[in-house]
């Protein structure tokens, strides 16, 4: 009210001191001996310049009547009166309120397109940089908060997004300024019903907020909700958050529809992995499967002929490739863990100690003259990953260093930890790797096929799930020659799985 | 003289013809079923000293019959089962299984812990002299711990673990059990507070993991002092 008060104490203010200059410039021409109708139009000019400096058509109507008056008293015959005694100054006064009138309202009228096409670019320009900036967001969750911010920043109104993808609901707010879940029933019209209610709608005309439908093109992702406790949205600002929701639900489209594409190409890849897999698959089973069909026929069928220790041998043999198809199997499996998964893996803290001495436990039996050593750091330290899935990557790097060594070698684990990430070392003291490329042994194992068809069974399939494995943890698996001899296999794993960048 | 009867339920007759020469071949009495209600239904009219349980069972799931054999009765119960997630052998070991072995599993080591559940049932507690194993020895009177003859310092809280882990000696006790009778507070902290205690009793005991361990990790299920 004070503002108000002020305006209209300026206003004054201003119409005096004009038509008072104006006055006694006319004064002067008067002086020089200039024709009545010169200082009349000289009041023309007051009344534009009222328009102009107050931007109200009505203050240069009065100002307007005001200057005839004026000019009526100062000016015409007889002076300092009102009476009139040439009525051609009656007819000039009349032309001179039509004509402030006319030039006033078209200046008037000039000044608010002005001020529109001024507050339109700004809008224009807000809108823009907001939907720029949304260019680079991704996830639901980041686009929520985003425009959450927004509808704050400009509005100055509370908000409230209610995301429902998928059977999970999110909220997004910047303060809590209504219990969600009393009015749970009104969001979910609005819903499904694809239609605004709330504060002065059709329905639920007597809610302290507006519900806006958040429109995308299979239905409804989500209600925005307006707070209208200081009164309903004006046009404009309806218009604001119609623009800002079509940005938003723009932006929500575009990235479900790139969620989606990831995950086909997740599932094509796994797809491809898994194909080849099992091309490969039947030779590493049916080799120990023949000889344990085999085995066990002999001993069947020719049980009286057998001496002992040859019957002890062939049990000896079944017994051995029975332990080969154990951890087999037990590859296969964790294969179909991170399959299943969508190499979504079970990551937990674990306490680096615990996962080496189970590997110990799992390979003690296989190890015949091998030396194992695993080297403990002096602190008692966590690394985030799937137990299980991890053990195997070790048990299978030791396996593969058993096979490739002479007996008595010796294996040893080591590891260290900086900030990002746990670094696992693997060296044996073997004859190394005679692969042209070294990476090449972590290679699909069907590919290697071809190069070497005839390598000893059980090398690819190993090695490949522990790159599979590994990758999965969003580490890194490597292999190199030591220079002394044997080989170094290198495992690096991040400390803890970082988020997806969204920035 | 039997070594004991066993109650075997398991429905896969390999298997279970396995289990039947095994334990014959050492001396044990048995009793085969192959369906859950049958089981218990045999179990309330004979005396049994031990249960061998498989999970997958025709008519109801292994657990139920955990839990029915539970009601009854303190009888150590052994599960066998192909379930190999951690969550099946926490599940199965909270609700009073003594064990769990996964199929495949050795002979060797089913007889192992069938002797360990077996003797659980005589004796439990240490309460006094002097307990040795191998390189450990515990005076429970003085509350010392030597390895390798050197005194080693353990803080009450590990002394308190290590106790309770010899007092059950071959059996894996689980997470939740130890972090309730040592801690004494629940925790949703995935135990790591118990897991760093475990950790540094091992690095006082094992000094390389690789040559000889006492303790053995189950991940995400708990810890068994070995036998």
């Amino acid at each position: 009210m004070i503002f108000k008060k002020n305006i209209i104490i300026r206003t004054i203010l201003m119409v005096v001191v004009i038509l008072t200059i104006t006055t006694l410039f006319a004064f002067v021409l008067q002086e020089l001996n200039f024709r009545k109708e010169n200082i009349l139009l000289i009041y023309v000019i007051a009344v534009m310049i009222t328009i102009i400096e107050t931007k109200k058509f009505w203050v240069g109507f009065v100002t307007s009547i005001l200057c005839v008056i004026t000019f009526n008293f100062f000016f015409t015959e007889p002076q300092f009166t009102f009476i009139i005694n040439d009525p051609n100054y009656l007819v000039s006064m009349v032309i001179f309120v039509i004509v402030s009138f006319i030039v006033g309202s078209l200046i008037s009228k000039l000044q608010k397109q002005v001020i529109i096409a001024a507050r339109n670019q700004k809008k224009v320009e807000t809108l823009y940089s907001i939907s720029k900036k949304l260019l680079n967001l991704h996830s639901i969750d980041n686009i929520s908060k985003y425009e959450v911010k927004n509808i704050e920043k400009y509005l100055k109104r509370h908000v409230w997004i209610h995301i429902k993808n998928e059977n999970t609901t999110n909220d997004y707010y910047d303060e809590l300024f209504l219990d969600i879940k009393m009015y749970k029933q009104e969001i979910e019209w609005s819903l499904n019903t694809s239609q605004i209610g709330g504060h002065g709608e059709n329905r639920f005309s007597n809610l302290p907020f507006k519900i806006f439908p958040l429109k995308i093109s299979k239905g409804n992702i989500g209600t925005l909700i307006i707070d209208c406790t200081k009164g309903d949205l004006t046009t404009e600002e309806k218009q604001f958050v119609f623009l800002i929701m079509s940005n938003m639900t723009i932006a929500i489209e575009r990235e479900m529809l790139s969620t989606k594409e990831e995950q086909a190409r997740i599932e094509m890849e796994n797809e491809k992995f898994k194909s080849s897999l099992l091309r490969s698959i039947s030779h590493d089973i049916r080799t120990p499967l023949t000889s344990i069909s085999a085995g066990s026929t002999i001993l069947l069928d020719n049980k009286d002929q057998l001496d002992d220790e040859t019957k002890q041998s062939i049990l000896r043999d079944i017994n051995m490739e029975t332990e080969y198809m154990v951890n087999f199997v037990e590859n296969l499996l964790n294969l179909t863990r991170i399959d299943e998964n969508k190499l979504e893996i079970n990551q937990k803290d674990e306490i680096i100690d615990d996962v080496l001495a189970t590997v110990y436990q799992h390979v003690e039996r296989r190890l015949g003259t091998h030396k194992l050593k695993i080297l403990r750091t002096d602190d008692v330290l966590f690394i985030h990953v799937d137990a299980q899935l991890i053990i195997q990557v070790f048990v299978n790097l030791i396996d593969n260093a058993i096979k490739h060594t002479t007996s008595n070698s010796e294996i040893t684990i080591s590891y260290y930890q900086n900030n990002a990430e746990t670094i696992f070392e693997i060296i044996d003291n073997g004859g190394g790797i005679k692969f042209k490329n070294l990476d090449d042994i972590f290679m699909d194992y069907t590919t290697k096929m071809i190069y070497n068809p005839d390598e000893k069974r059980g090398v690819g399939l190993g090695l490949s799930i522990c790159k599979g494995i590994v990758e999965a943890h969003q580490g890194t698996i490597s292999a190199e020659n030591n220079k002394i001899g044997g080989a170094t296999f290198k495992v690096t794993l991040p400390n803890k799985r970082k988020a997806a960048i969204y920035e | 003289m039997s070594n004991g009867k066993v109650l075997i339920i398991e429905d896969d007759y390999v298997i279970a013809r396995l289990l039947k020469v095994s334990l014959k071949t050492n001396n044990y009495e048995f009793e085969l079923v192959n369906k859950g209600v049958e089981g218990i239904s045999v179990f309330m009219n004979n005396a049994f000293d031990i249960v061998l349980l498989d999970l997958g069972l025709p008519d109801i799931d292994g657990m139920e019959v955990l839990n029915q054999l539970r009601l009854q009765s303190n009888i150590p119960i052994i599960i066998i089962s192909a379930r190999e997630k951690e969550k099946d052998k926490v599940q199965a070991l909270d609700q009073g299984a003594d064990d769990y072995l996964i199929k495949p599993f050795h002979v060797g080591e089913l007889l192992a812990r069938m002797r360990v559940a077996l003797r659980k049932s005589t004796y439990n507690t240490l309460k006094q002299g002097v307990y040795e194993f191998r390189d450990l020895k515990v005076d429970i009177d003085k509350r010392k711990v030597y390895v390798k003859e050197i005194e080693t310092h353990f803080t009450p809280i590990e002394y308190q673990l290590l106790v309770l882990l010899l007092e059950n000696q071959g059996k894996v006790l689980t997470h939740k059990f130890l972090q309730k009778k040592v801690l004494g507070y629940e925790t949703s902290d995935d135990y790591q507070t118990l897991r760093v205690f475990m950790a540094s009793i091992r690095r006082k005991l094992e000094l390389d993991i690789s040559t000889i361990q006492y303790i053995q990790t189950e991940i995400g299920v708990g810890y068994r002092f070995i036998e």
